[in-house]
């Protein structure tokens, strides 16, 4: 497994891998899909861990918000709006041949999500990526998502620079119930990355099972 | 793995609909929804045949799925899926049919397909 990575023992950066080996199009065998959303504030890192993880160059899927402005244009019954363009990256894991994962890095900003119509729906959970030296840009990012009552796990996206901090700090930082699972993740490395998607699988499974004794 | 599962049949059953109404209650539209077109679709024409419509239809030619397609085309996840609404009410393209059903009032997946997911993400090679 660990054949496949760059890393060099000088401790340089890795290579980025070229992506590519999946095709364009799915095995014609899957029949179902699944979604995670990969969630937090503005240049936490949720492109870049879509990226690590992803089995093709992620796409990026855009819509258009229209905000009306008040204007004396509207007096004269002219159109008077501004129209913003909103981006979610998003990448591929054909899991088995019959069922394929997708990930979502979805906005950080509340009013951007309704944008995607049935983005939250059936989703399998949200990986909550967090950037401990600036940790409060991620409680209003909690509270929007935890309304929604997804299993979601706490991703600690290391930045050169950060400091440690154990995981029961971060949930009481953060306010989180003491069950919810904290990893410490690189986004750049595709086995940690892999690694929390698999520990969200897992904590989505158990909340499900936990659900079905009630 | 799921391939020898019994009773599961090699190629996939798609989700056969007969009219728009239909398929608006058959089918949990999202994202990640998957297409394909259909072997017997006939060419596209009519209101059918926008050059949109035509678009769609030939990013469809393997299985994908709309977000896939609306970012190959550079238009909005929600343009495309009244594009790919039409052309499965039209017969010409057509989502696989899921093997874990979702179930009504509960759009959570269920037990067995979240056990799916971590078994696939654990024989995953990363990186
Ligand atoms: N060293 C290091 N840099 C990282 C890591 N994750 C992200 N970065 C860098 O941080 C910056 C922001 O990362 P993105 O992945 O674009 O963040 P994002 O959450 O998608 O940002 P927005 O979509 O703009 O909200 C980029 O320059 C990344 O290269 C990491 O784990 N380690
Ligand atoms: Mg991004």
């Amino acid at each position: 497994m660990a054949s496949e990575t760059t890393s060099s023992p000088d401790g340089r950066p890795p290579l980025p891998v070229r992506k590519g080996r999946a095709g364009r199009y799915l095995p014609d065998t899957v029949t179902q899909s699944v979604k995670i959303l990969v969630v937090g504030p503005f240049g936490v890192g949720k492109t870049t861990l879509t990226a690590s993880v992803s089995e093709i160059e992620p796409l990026r899927t855009e819509e258009r918000m229209t905000e009306a402005s008040v204007g004396v244009d509207d007096l004269r019954g002219l159109e008077s709006k501004t129209e913003t363009t909103v981006a979610m990256d998003f990448g591929r894991i054909t899991l088995n041949p019959a069922l394929v994962l997708y990930l979502f890095g979805a906005p950080g900003q509340r009013r951007f999500w309704d944008l995607w119509q049935g983005l939250v729906v059936g989703a399998v959970g949200l990986l909550v990526l967090v950037d401990t030296r600036r940790l409060e840009d991620c409680f209003d990012v909690l509270d929007q998502w935890e309304a929604h009552r997804l299993p979601f796990i706490v991703a600690v996206n290391r930045f050169p620079g950060s400091e440690d901090f154990d995981d029961d700090e971060i949930r009481e930082a953060l306010d989180i119930p003491f069950s919810t699972p904290v990893v410490q993740c690189d986004a750049t490395d595709p086995l940690q990355s892999g690694e929390a998607l698999r520990t969200l699988a897992a904590h989505a499974l158990a909340c499900r099972e936990e659900e079905a004794l009630k | 793995m799921t391939a020898g599962e019994p009773g599961r049949p090699q190629v996939p059953g798609y989700v056969h609909t007969t009219g728009r109404t239909e398929t608006e209650t058959e089918i949990g539209w999202s994202l990640e929804t998957l297409l394909r077109v259909t072997s017997s679709a006939l060419p596209l024409n009519g209101p059918l045949s926008s050059r949109s419509h035509r678009r769609l239809f030939s990013d469809c030619a393997g299985l994908t799925s709309v977000v896939e397609a609306a970012a190959h085309m550079r238009q909005p996840v929600s343009v495309v899926r009244v594009l790919a609404e039409e052309l499965v009410a039209s017969g010409h393209l057509a989502v696989p049919t899921p093997h874990h059903p979702t179930r009504a009032h509960d759009s959570a997946p269920s037990r067995e397909l979240l056990q799916e997911v971590l078994d696939g993400l654990r024989n995953h090679e990363f990186a």
